[in-house]
């Protein structure tokens, strides 16, 4: 029972308070990575289970230059465990689209991608307005030469775990183990 | 004993997953498995291009609406564009998720500010994601103080259909104007600046506005000058009957003047500006900095004012010098070689420099006076003097700066004397790059390995205990 107990406690430590419902994504991606002015990119947006959430939206937005949304927004189907939808692209070679989307969950609560702290799933990201994060549909024949530095950001993978939170794991851990043993003697 | 076995595999196994993941830094790019689309399927919505760059044209007359009170819920009042008659109106179609509709509020309310009391002018936002939360909306609102008539479309505001169906561009933010007669004067995709629309209500209203700007007050920022804070934050508050568009300020002292114009802050509705001093003239000339504004509102009326002085007491701070060590290169002379270092140091004030030789090998040293100075940054250069017979590889000294606050540092360099734009001989003269590193290399190696490592040492431990 006393190592049931303390297996759970160990357990919980490894739980990372600030998941939540990012969890339920698994893959963010759009198809094809060679996009050019009216072509029909599908934006696929995989989860673990999609039986709690209500519905999906996207944000299609010209990033640069003149910072734009397009209306209406797009509604993803479901499909399987994915969200899928399809959609021409208005820009041309000389500017950036991007798109960010919002998940509505059943509880009526809801969440958007991405964020300064989501996972990027090896996207680029743009913040045109602060606060307000775009997976940037990239034309590989411009590349990022183009776009304005601060527009920019590097993909990142927030998977990766920090070295404190390295810490914030093993420190509890070590010391559980070590009154374990003491009790033991 | 067993579920204490099986814990500890299961606990050795997250922790080496984790450590795993923590070391890959890869991004997470699965292999695409996604579903194949058929484009043809009309379940899937494509985006609906027909309604691009589709304004309705300037001259066309606004046709009307009926729209209900965002805020009115159940009672909301209904109301159509009869609530707008002689008024200029700026009729803004958005949404709470819209980046550059967002963008804009702050000078849409700048806007509204200049022109509403005129009683000429109105506003109204309105919503056209039918599909948005109210919720959202209503943080939007809150948000911008949008002080004007707010509504959300619906299918039924325009004939049988919505009123972005009629108005729409396919792009948003999409802004009217309307003259007096309802007659579009603009219609606009996107917000391009408040000057064009100051511009465009100016030649719509009935009011020419002939009266000056006034000044309120000058208010200044700053505790000290020092490396963290080198410049003087100025905020002017100004007025106008129409609104200051723009004040330029004058700063004077010594024989020195920064002229800018100040940026508009659209939070604390003044204008401010950031002057920027070199410290160490200001500090010997203990100035008084003495400050002109030019204001100038939206028609061009101007007024400048005079008079304003700050006593620009320089305090001393409590930040330590920063020396860095930037280069060295040998001088040859008659009958000794010379090395030339130059250093750089970070501070408000240096009132004293040692040098002082650590070898004691009889070596001469004579340091030069600080050879340029900017701001808060300035470089130190000295030389160093040795006969030509030396063997001594390397030569250490130590310096020592003390600020005007009295903050001393003292700092030994090395200068390798073989070949003074290397230092590879003068092992010393790394130690503090390479400390830093080691220190981060071997965090991050306890962090990955000296967790399961540990484990490992304690499962076996108590193993052993229970074994005896």
């Amino acid at each position: 029972m006393r190592n049931t107990l303390f297996f759970l406690i160990l357990i919980s430590l490894f739980v990372n308070p600030t998941s939540g419902a990012s969890s339920y994504i698994t893959n963010v991606e759009y198809n094809p990575k060679n996009i050019e002015q009216g072509s029909n990119v599908t934006i696929t947006i995989s989860f673990e289970n999609i039986s709690e959430i209500k519905n999906v939206r996207s944000f299609y937005c010209r990033i640069q230059p003149d910072y734009l949304c397009h209306f209406p927004i797009l509604q993803l189907e479901p499909l399987q465990n994915q969200y899928i939808t399809t959609f021409q692209i208005k820009e041309n070679s000389s500017q950036i689209a991007g798109f960010n989307f919002e998940i509505m969950f059943n509880n009526n609560t809801s969440i958007k991608y991405p964020s300064e702290h989501s996972d990027n799933f090896g996207l680029s990201i743009a913040e045109p307005a602060e606060g307000i994060y775009y997976y940037i549909l990239t034309n590989e024949n411009i590349s990022s030469q183009n776009m304005t530095s601060s527009l920019y950001s590097k993909s990142t993978n927030t998977n990766e775990l920090s070295q404190s939170e390295l810490y914030f794991i093993s420190i509890p851990l070590l010391m559980i183990i070590t009154i374990k043993n003491k009790e033991y003697r | 004993m067993k579920k204490l076995k099986i814990t500890s595999f299961i606990l050795l196994f997250l922790i080496t997953t984790l450590s795993t993941i923590s070391q890959s830094h890869v991004g997470n790019t699965p292999t695409n498995t996604s579903p194949q689309l058929d484009l043809n399927n009309s379940n899937y919505p494509l985006f609906d291009s027909d309604k691009i760059d589709e304004l309705v044209p300037i001259g066309d007359e606004m046709r009307d609406f009926k729209l209900y009170d965002f805020y009115g819920g159940q009672n909301a009042t209904e109301f159509n564009l009869s609530r707008y008659d002689d008024k200029i109106l700026i009729f803004d179609l958005m949404a709470s998720w819209c980046g550059p509709c967002r963008d804009a509020m702050p000078e849409m309310v700048r806007l509204y500010e200049l022109f509403h009391h005129t009683n000429e002018v109105e506003f109204i936002s309105i919503g056209i994601d039918l599909t948005e939360p109210d919720a959202d909306l209503d943080n939007f609102h809150e948000a911008h103080d949008m002080d004007w008539d707010f509504a959300r479309d619906y299918v039924g505001a325009m004939d049988d259909t919505t009123l972005w169906s009629n108005y729409g561009s396919g792009y948003i933010p999409t802004y009217y104007i309307t003259d007096k007669n309802n007659i579009i004067t603009r219609s606009e995709i996107g917000w391009y600046g408040i000057e064009s629309y100051v511009d465009e209500i100016k030649s719509l209203i009935s009011i020419i506005d002939e009266e000056s700007p006034t000044f309120v007050s000058m208010t200044s920022d700053y505790d000290y000058f020092s490396i963290n804070s080198p410049s003087l934050l100025i905020e002017v508050d100004a007025q106008d009957n129409f609104g200051v568009k723009s004040v330029i300020g004058t700063a004077k002292y010594n024989d020195i003047t920064i002229e800018q114009e100040m940026t508009y802050n659209y939070e604390t509705k003044k204008f401010e500006a950031k002057y920027k001093y070199d410290l160490i003239d200001l500090y010997a000339a203990n100035a008084d900095v003495t400050f002109t504004f030019s204001i100038i509102d939206w028609y061009g009326n101007t007024y400048t004012h005079t008079g304003e002085t700050i006593d620009v007491k320089f305090t001393p701070d409590n930040d330590l010098p920063e020396i860095t060590f930037l280069s060295a290169k040998e001088i040859e002379n008659q009958n000794s070689l010379s090395i030339d270092v130059l250093l750089s140091v970070r501070d408000t004030f240096i009132q004293h420099v040692s040098i002082t030789e650590i070898n004691e090998t009889g070596l001469n040293s004579t340091y030069l006076p600080q050879s340029s100075l900017s701001g808060a940054l300035f470089k130190f250069e000295f030389q160093l003097n040795y006969s030509l017979d030396t063997n001594l590889a390397c030569f250490t000294f130590l310096i020592n700066l003390e600020d005007i606050a009295g903050n001393t540092v003292n700092q030994m360099f090395e200068v390798d004397l073989i070949d003074p734009t290397r230092s590879s001989n003068c092992e010393q003269a790394n130690t503090t790059s390479s400390e830093i590193s080691t220190t981060q290399t071997d965090s991050a190696i306890f962090s990955i390995y000296t967790l399961p490592i540990s484990l490992i040492f304690v499962l076996g431990y108590r193993k052993n205990y229970h074994i005896k």
